[in-house]
């Protein structure tokens, strides 16, 4: 009885709180990302989502890639059908939130690329955030989302 | 029974008024008549291209650079999907990317460029003279802007517009960065009719 006892009183809370622990304070995943192709020498995009299933906000502050230049760059129309392309310093990425990085509006641009990139093919790319550090993922290689 | 035969009719003439409205141009239309600016610039491997040659196709003409990480790719991946819809009909139709950055932009590097979206795409380039005169005919603007601390060392801002030239050689209509690639298509389509 006394065993009973013990494990509805104390080893089935502690299952409970295993299964609702805490999450992190950042939990940061990047879905969907593909990249543009494009030769060697030339410059491509990268796009995906982040998503931040943790309690605090992020802030992406650089990209990095071993086969290009990686910078993060926004399209912003100006006036009259004029496109034109900012860099940014940093991207906020609230808690609970995804952001998207998406054709004609946020990208990684890869600037120089030492090889081409080839549809079908995959290439890794490296995201640093403030608090969560760095976030690997593959980018697949394709003309359209 | 008369309720489903009421129903039928009413069915029926809004079909057929459905039919009779005349086509709705999803593009920016220009007027009615205004011939397209004949110009001459120079394909990749260094023929000329005259525009007033094309009498009978389609032109779809963009002006953007080779660089260009994300506009320019975006609308000739459009560009790609509307002349794969457009099936059989594709040799009626030219899509032509002219360049706003000849400085950079070699006649090799565009010609790549362009083929790499659709082999029948083509590169026009030009002296930075016969490009501007082609800017001011169609309200092109184009400008280098630097981008400091970038390795991209400057980008091109410039008009991200699609503008169509019709098989009689006028101006018709252009289409907004971003317009969807059925749109123009269905545009075309109705066009080659």
């Amino acid at each position: 009885m006394a065993h009973k006892k013990l494990l509805v009183y104390f080893v089935f809370p502690m299952l409970l709180a295993a299964c609702t622990s805490s999450p992190p304070h950042t939990r940061i995943s990047v879905n969907n990302a593909w990249v543009r192709p494009a030769e060697a020498g030339q410059n491509s995009a990268v796009y995906f989502q982040i998503v931040n299933e943790g309690r605090m906000g992020d802030v992406l502050v650089s990209a990095s890639s071993s086969i290009a230049t990686a910078e993060m760059h926004e399209s912003v129309e100006r006036e009259n059908g004029v496109m034109g392309m900012s860099p940014l310093s940093s991207v906020d990425v609230p808690a609970q939130s995804e952001v998207e990085f998406k054709a004609g509006g946020m990208h990684i641009m890869l600037i120089n690329l030492t090889q081409p990139l080839t549809a079908g093919n995959s290439i890794p790319l490296t995201l640093h955030f403030e608090h969560g550090g760095k976030v690997v993922f593959e980018a697949e290689v394709r003309s359209l989302p | 029974m008369p309720g489903k035969m009421r129903l039928l009719f009413w069915l029926g003439l809004a079909l057929l008024l459905a039919a009779c409205q005349p086509y709705k141009f999803k593009g920016t239309e220009y007027p009615e008549g205004i011939s397209a600016e004949d110009f001459t610039l120079t394909m990749t491997e260094g023929r000329p291209f005259r525009l007033s040659d094309q009498r009978g196709k389609i032109v779809l003409m963009f002006f953007g650079f080779t660089s260009c990480p994300d506009v320019c790719p975006t609308t000739l991946a459009e560009a790609k999907r509307i002349m794969e819809g457009l099936g059989d009909e594709t040799e009626n139709v030219r899509f032509v990317f002219i360049t706003v950055d000849p400085e950079r932009d070699t006649p090799e590097q565009l010609g790549q460029y362009v083929s790499n979206f659709h082999s029948e795409n083509i590169g026009l380039t030009g002296t930075p003279e016969e490009l501007q005169t082609v800017f001011d005919a169609y309200g092109i603007y184009a400008a280098k802007v630097p981008l400091e601390g970038s390795a991209a060392g400057y980008t091109m801002e410039h008009t991200a517009r699609v503008f169509l030239v019709d098989q009689d050689g006028r101006l018709r209509l252009s289409y907004a960065f971003g317009t969807p690639d059925e749109d123009i298509l269905q545009d075309v389509q109705y066009l080659l009719r």
